[in-house]
């Protein structure tokens, strides 16, 4: 930390967006924000929302912090950072229970515990606040799509098997015996311990596909 | 325990202390199972002898898939799915069974590495998964015993197609268990059909005189350490009676308790797994007396009738810590006796 | 950021603050307009699914009043920060049909929140709904999924003792809703236990007000 200051090379945009997507992927290789994403991956839908807002939290959030990032005076960056983030969680939370007040509540406390997010935190300190508009903003689209892939198929796969449905629509057969373990926090648990196996073993076959033409 | 010495260099510890003898192991404790077994059959007919059936094949089956070949021949599969069998509901659907075999062995031992290596029991793994994954049902696949026709025909429920729901419903209420029907406030059973087991619960659970049998059987042959059945039945035992003590209109007496439920199944021959309990004799007392306090905690004072699967499953959460209490140096080989 | 690694001089301790005051100045006047335009329309769905419940409860109403309990004892209108505690129902033409109560209390997994409707006059409930629960899915969510068992609310008589004081709500298998009793239901022991006591405990507390108010609240109203 001693000299680093907000002075760091300048990040390709376009890689980052790659990177946060598949190989730096918050939630199956980083394995950051872990709350929300075990607490409201129970369904599809509020999976979807979870990562909406939380896509939206850290992409308005680094942009204005890149815009300002001259004038944040290094020793009290964090505090900076954390009130820029708690107002867009606010008023993110304000409108989701104007519009969506099903939603809000499905959400509960996590939608204002987005704030808390280390995720955000950790791409406002390491990228936004260091980096120039448009790669911070392309980072923050990277990251969010990839926290929206990990959520959104950790949701789908737990109401799937947990109410035999996606998104609402009934898929599995009539009389299906829904897994109901799926839609207790223990089955966030053991499908997100699931998909990174699955991702995992998906990334290193995809490695060494690639490899072999080469 | 393996033929193949590449896999134990890779195991971790908990090490089982008796490795050459799994097999050994693994007979002492299916014959001791058979007499309960054999009263299961005679109690839920078809019922029972189809779920233990279905458990042991499916545990077999997961364990050629994820294990390796050489320890298909161990028994430890058999036994597996012969404890898992005895501990369901006689109605569950067939494939509910298999599938929390399938757990049991694939998720419960292999991803823990294989025998010696899972903390928790597999049985017990693969039966919370089935009670947290389809509650209802487990709550209700009673079979009242003793019902006529018993040797001929199938609960319906049994036969319900893979992954769907049985047509008919369960009779959970004529089956009702001894446990569920004292949680709701109604008379329990008379001590005597208790204890001999001609009442409804899991296939393999009724007859607490059959375990408590197949139980001395393993302590005289030394399969099995003495001191945590011991302590785990005295622990229950006091607790109860003080309880009862205290309120005997709301909690069941000392024997009531001792002799319903899957209190002596998992006593003599779950929490008795060596890879699961405390190596040291001071760590098996602890560990006894602390499952034996959670599972009257259970029974009496939450939302269950049952408790001591997951009494079991907590108990052995606290193994490597009463293991590193009660063992002055950590890194010993730690086997006393 | 160079000039300020010495020193930790006036003008600089000066800007750090002047930094965060701007920032959050500027984060609590979007807060504050947002907050303005979201307002109304939360007001207008919050005490909606209660009042949605309650209506549901009191067979007749057509809209309600929200009342909360004052500090004497007494009753008094909701005011902008309280949470419903009662609702009064009226039909088309203004006039009160019955009373929907608030009630919570533990379940088996979590607080359980549920509306009854109770017609103090008969001495009977008019219906319950369970406006909020974390019952496990399957068993003790029967309370909320169970068309049959809910409806029986409405079909329930509280016999009332010499004394005007309520005898609890008791559940058993072979219900008989004449005398208090609500059905068992496999399974679900604790939450069906757990709802009528809710029922039971609020009751105690409600209906010495509810008798006491109730006749002025309507003779008011019809006058």
């Amino acid at each position: 930390m001693a000299d680093a200051g907000m002075i760091s090379e300048r990040e390709d945009g376009v890689e980052r967006l790659r990177l946060g997507f598949w190989r730096e992927n918050p939630i199956l290789v980083q394995a950051l924000g872990m709350c929300p994403v075990l607490a409201v991956s129970n369904t599809g839908v509020n999976a979807l929302t979870m990562s909406l807002a939380t896509t939206f939290v850290l992409l308005s959030s680094a942009i204005v912090i890149s815009t300002i990032r001259g004038i944040i005076p290094r020793q009290v960056r964090l505090a900076c950072f954390v009130l820029v983030i708690a107002t867009f969680v606010t008023l993110t939370d304000m409108a989701v229970e104007a519009f969506a007040l099903e939603l809000h509540q499905a959400l509960g406390a996590f939608l204002p515990l987005i704030v808390v997010n280390c995720m955000i935190l950790s791409r406002i300190e390491i990228m936004a606040s260091r980096q120039p508009i448009s790669v911070a903003a392309l980072d923050a689209i990277g990251m969010g799509a990839g926290f929206m892939l990990g959520l959104v198929t950790l949701g789908s796969l737990r109401e799937l098997l947990g109410r035999g449905t996606l998104f609402g629509a009934q898929v599995m057969p009539d009389r299906f015996e829904p897994w109901q373990v799926m839609q207790l926090p223990g089955g966030g648990f053991f499908t997100l311990a699931a998909l990174v196996i699955g991702f995992t073993l998906l990334d290193r076959s995809l490695k060494r596909w690639r490899e072999v033409p080469a | 325990m393996m033929p193949s010495s590449h896999l134990l260099s890779l195991r971790g510890a908990p090490h089982l202390h008796a490795d050459s003898a799994v097999p050994r192991l693994m007979l002492h404790s299916v014959i001791a199972l058979l007499p309960v077994s054999v009263f299961a059959v005679f109690l839920f007919g078809l019922a029972a002898l189809a779920t233990v059936a279905v458990a042991i094949l499916a545990c077999l089956l997961a364990e050629r898939v994820c294990g390796p070949r050489s320890a298909l021949g161990d028994g430890s599969a058999i036994l597996t799915g012969l404890l898992l069998g005895l501990s369901l509901p006689p109605a569950l659907p067939l494939w509910m069974v298999a599938f929390g075999a399938f757990v049991a062995v694939a998720v419960g031992k292999h991803l823990f590495g294989g025998l010696g290596g899972p903390a928790f029991h597999p049985v017990l793994v693969g039966r919370v998964f089935l009670q947290a994954a389809f509650p209802s049902a487990m709550a209700q696949a009673w079979v009242a015993p003793l019902a006529a026709g018993r040797a001929t025909e199938l609960p319906a429920t049994s036969l319900a197609l893979p992954f769907l729901t049985p047509d008919a419903p369960y009779d959970g209420i004529s089956g009702a268990t001894p446990l569920s029907a004292l949680k709701a406030g109604e008379a329990g059973e008379p001590l005597l059909s208790l204890w001999l087991g001609t009442v409804s619960g899991s296939v393999g659970e009724t007859s607490a005189l059959l375990l408590l049998l197949g139980g001395l059987y393993l302590v005289y042959r030394r399969v099995i350490d003495w001191r945590i059945p011991a302590a785990l039945l005295g622990s229950v035992a006091l607790f109860s009676a003080v309880l009862h003590a205290i309120d005997p209109e709301r909690f069941p007496a000392m024997m009531t308790a001792l002799g319903s439920g899957a209190l002596m199944l998992g006593a003599w021959f779950l929490a008795t797994d060596p890879g699961i309990s405390p190596t040291t004799r001071r760590g098996a007392w602890l560990y006894g007396l602390a499952i034996g306090l959670l599972v009257v905690v259970i029974r009496q004072f939450s939302g269950q009738a049952e408790g001591v699967m997951y009494a079991l499953l907590l108990g052995s959460a606290l193994t490597p810590h009463i293991d590193r209490w009660t063992r002055p140096k950590p890194l010993s080989e730690g086997v006393e006796e | 950021m160079t000039e300020q690694r010495g020193g930790s001089g006036l003008a600089s301790v000066l800007r750090i603050q002047g930094v965060l005051v701007a920032i959050a100045l500027s984060a609590g006047l979007a807060i504050a307009l947002v907050h303005e335009w979201t307002r109304p329309m939360v007001m207008a769905q919050r005490g909606g699914l209660l009042g949605d419940a309650a209506l549901e409860v009191m067979p007749g109403a057509a809209s309600y009043r929200i009342y909360v309990r004052s500090a004497d004892g007494g009753l008094r209108p909701m005011g902008d920060d309280d949470t419903p505690e009662l609702f009064i129902g009226l039909d088309e033409g203004g006039h009160i049909v019955g009373a929907a109560v608030v009630g919570s209390g533990m379940g088996y997994a979590d607080v359980i929140q549920l509306v009854y409707g109770v017609d103090p006059a008969a001495g009977r409930l008019t219906g319950m709904r369970v406006v909020a629960s974390r019952e496990t899915p399957g068993l003790g969510s029967v309370i909320v999924d169970d068309k049959d068992w809910v409806d029986t609310f409405t079909r329930i008589h509280l016999p009332f003792d010499g004394e005007q004081n309520l005898r609890n709500l008791r559940v058993r298998s072979n219900a008989n809703h004449e005398q208090g009793e609500v059905d068992a239901i496999s399974g679900a022991t604790v939450s069906v236990v757990s709802v009528t006591r809710i029922i039971s405990s609020s009751l105690a507390d409600w209906l010495p007000i509810l008798k006491a108010e109730f006749d002025e609240l309507s003779g008011g109203d019809r006058g």
